[in-house]
């Protein structure tokens, strides 16, 4: 069978469909690098992986829930939630860094628990459910602060965003394990396996014996553990909790994963183009940083390029079925 | 399979009733399946069929009634259930998940695991290899997503499971429905030798001349109910269609009946 394989096929599917983002990210890089002769300094090098560090964690957490179909618009309310807390904790309620992180990792991962919860008892499309969660977590936030941003963390907390270790970051070295598991986990577990199946077909999965509510709670939950310990290093990054932290990371977030190779609407998981579709998304930033384009025309290019984004995955995704089904049709007129 | 249960029905479906909100789909129906026995459920679209065999495999809870596994009552409440207690169902659709290949949907809910947690992905692969080349030599594409595969090759995965599975009842939703004329015949061949292997089936379908080759009993039912048991070699074509139209009224000698019979035939 492998033989009715031609090589231009392969190479378009592995190499440019596979890896869209890889394939980006390069060209991103070589034209920033031709545009300022920084970019590809260690220095900048170093402080672009530290910038992806918060989106890449986030996103991470989405690859799982958008590859089952799912879908959590509550990441702008959770992020700043979680971080008021962990702040609080330390500030006011005298916890150590350490049991303030817990808590606040427990913080978002209820958040997420909840999420799921509602979406399962009433059977409500996640979409409308974390949209509205969001704007509940939010104001929890706002009630929590009355709008006054926290500071005077303590040092050892801190560090963890803003510690260096040469010119890697802390939150950049804590990123690489993290990463690892994931990968792990989307491609050898059979949790991963009933995600992407769960996309795709619903009634498979259900007539399987696994429960489609209780993959939710998991998935959404894992989600939300996620966003919790971006926040904290987010946190940790600025000194201080933001109520309006994390405000452009859900468009970042989808942007990357889509760029990454995860369909919009699931049935596959691409963790290790997760990773690459931050740095694309980081690199637009530090590139244009470098170049000197003004911060607000830089949102408006993140805009386009998530537009960009989602045009090339249709078409990519139509382009690999077609070439599937024409493969298909020549193996049954060989047989 | 197991000798010792040929003298009793491996599956016995005691007075089941169920009622979708002022529907009452399935009413007082009782059917037993022995092992070695080709059972054909026939009836209209809407005859109550399809939501009979949904409780069967677990997939719709019923009103009342009790269901049998080797004389014991067993509770089937859920398709997890129905598969424990050796029933394995061939939905019309397939219900596989289009974007895995053919192993992981042999084994999707039922993985075989390295540590609990992780695939033991070679494993599975080389055992659907094995099973599906007892069930379908042609079958070769092992590493391609169920989207990308044909009619009959997708329902060899499903039939796979069945088998894999060691299942003692094989229940068919319109198994032949989407197939074409070769891939018909192979699955005509798989349910007889899966037969000859001692399995019991239950087959919905409304191709009466496939029912007629395949099935030792006949069942129709009609508006939720079972109008008509048959032993296939004492029934006619004809009888038969005329229970599925008039619903066992039994009036197949008017004369306006029988013509419409005929002409169906």
């Amino acid at each position: 069978m492998s033989t009715t394989v031609s090589t231009r096929e392969l190479i378009v599917q592995r190499v440019l469909l596979g890896n869209k983002a890889a394939l980006f990210a390069a060209v991103l890089a070589i034209a920033f690098a031709i545009g300022s002769p920084y970019f590809f300094t260690a220095s900048n090098i170093g402080s672009l992986l530290d910038q992806i560090v918060v989106i890449s964690i986030v996103a991470f957490g989405f690859t799982f829930l958008l590859a089952a179909g799912e879908i959590d618009l509550s990441i702008t309310g959770v992020v700043p939630l979680v971080g008021v807390v962990t702040a609080k904790a330390m500030t006011q309620w005298q916890m150590p860094p350490v049991v303030a992180i817990l808590l606040g990792l427990a913080v978002g991962a209820a958040c997420g628990f909840l999420n799921a919860v509602v979406v399962n008892l009433f059977d409500l499309p996640a979409f409308i459910v974390t949209f509205a969660a969001g704007a509940v977590y939010t104001g929890v936030t706002y009630l929590l602060t009355n709008l006054v941003p926290i500071s005077g963390l303590p040092a050892e907390f801190v560090v963890l965003g803003q510690g260096r270790v040469g010119l890697v970051s802390i939150a950049t070295l804590l990123l690489i394990p993290l990463f690892a598991l994931f990968v792990i986990v989307a491609r050898t577990t059979v949790f991963a396996q009933h995600v992407i199946a769960m996309a795709i077909s619903p009634q498979a999965v259900r007539v399987a014996g696994i429960s489609i509510p209780l993959m939710r709670i998991k998935l959404f939950t894992l989600a939300g553990a996620c966003y919790g310990a971006a926040s904290i290093l987010l946190t940790a990054r600025s000194a201080s909790a933001q109520i309006s932290a994390g405000s452009t990371l859900l468009l970042l977030v989808v942007a990357a994963v889509v760029i990454g190779g995860t369909p919009l609407l699931g049935g596959r998981m691409a963790m290790v183009g997760t990773l690459f579709g931050c740095l694309v998304i980081g690199m637009i930033s530090n590139g244009m940083n470098l170049l000197g384009v003004n911060a607000n025309y830089q949102i408006i290019w993140q805009g386009l390029l998530i537009l960009l984004a989602l045009f090339v995955d249709v078409n990519s995704t139509k382009l690999a079925l077609r070439m599937a089904r024409n493969r298909m049709l020549r193996t049954r007129k060989e047989t | 399979m197991a000798p010792e249960t040929a003298a009793g029905p491996v599956v016995s479906m005691q007075s089941i009733d169920v009622a979708f909100g002022g529907v009452h789909a399935v009413r007082d129906v009782s059917i037993d399946l022995f092992a070695g026995e080709v059972v054909a459920l026939l009836g209209h679209n809407g005859a109550g069929k399809s939501t009979l065999v949904a409780i069967l495999a677990g997939a719709t809870r019923r009103d009342s009634g009790t269901i049998l596994i080797d004389g014991k009552e067993a509770t089937i409440d859920s398709p997890r259930s129905a598969r424990d207690a050796g029933i394995e169902t061939i939905f019309q659709n397939l219900a596989l998940a289009d974007n895995l290949d053919a192993a992981s949907n042999l084994f999707l809910g039922r993985e075989r695991r390295v540590a609990g947690l992780f695939r033991n992905r070679k494993l599975m692969k080389a055992e659907a290899a094995e099973v599906l080349q007892r069930i379908n030599p042609r079958f070769k594409n092992l590493d391609d997503a169920c989207r990308n595969l044909s009619g009959g090759q997708r329902q060899s995965i499903a039939i796979a499971r069945a088998v894999y599975f060691n299942a003692r009842v094989i229940i068919f939703d319109e198994p032949t429905a989407a197939l074409g004329p070769a891939e018909s015949k192979l699955f005509q061949e798989l349910v007889l030798r899966l037969k000859a292997e001692g399995v019991a089936i239950l087959i919905i379908s409304h191709d009466i001349h496939e029912v007629f080759e395949l099935a030792d009993k006949l069942v129709v039912m009609a508006d939720g109910r079972v109008v008509g048991r048959l032993n296939t070699h004492e029934a006619t074509k004809q009888q038969v269609l005329s229970m599925i139209i008039l619903g066992g009224a039994g009036d197949a000698e008017t004369p306006a009946a029988e013509s419409l019979v005929k002409s169906l035939l």
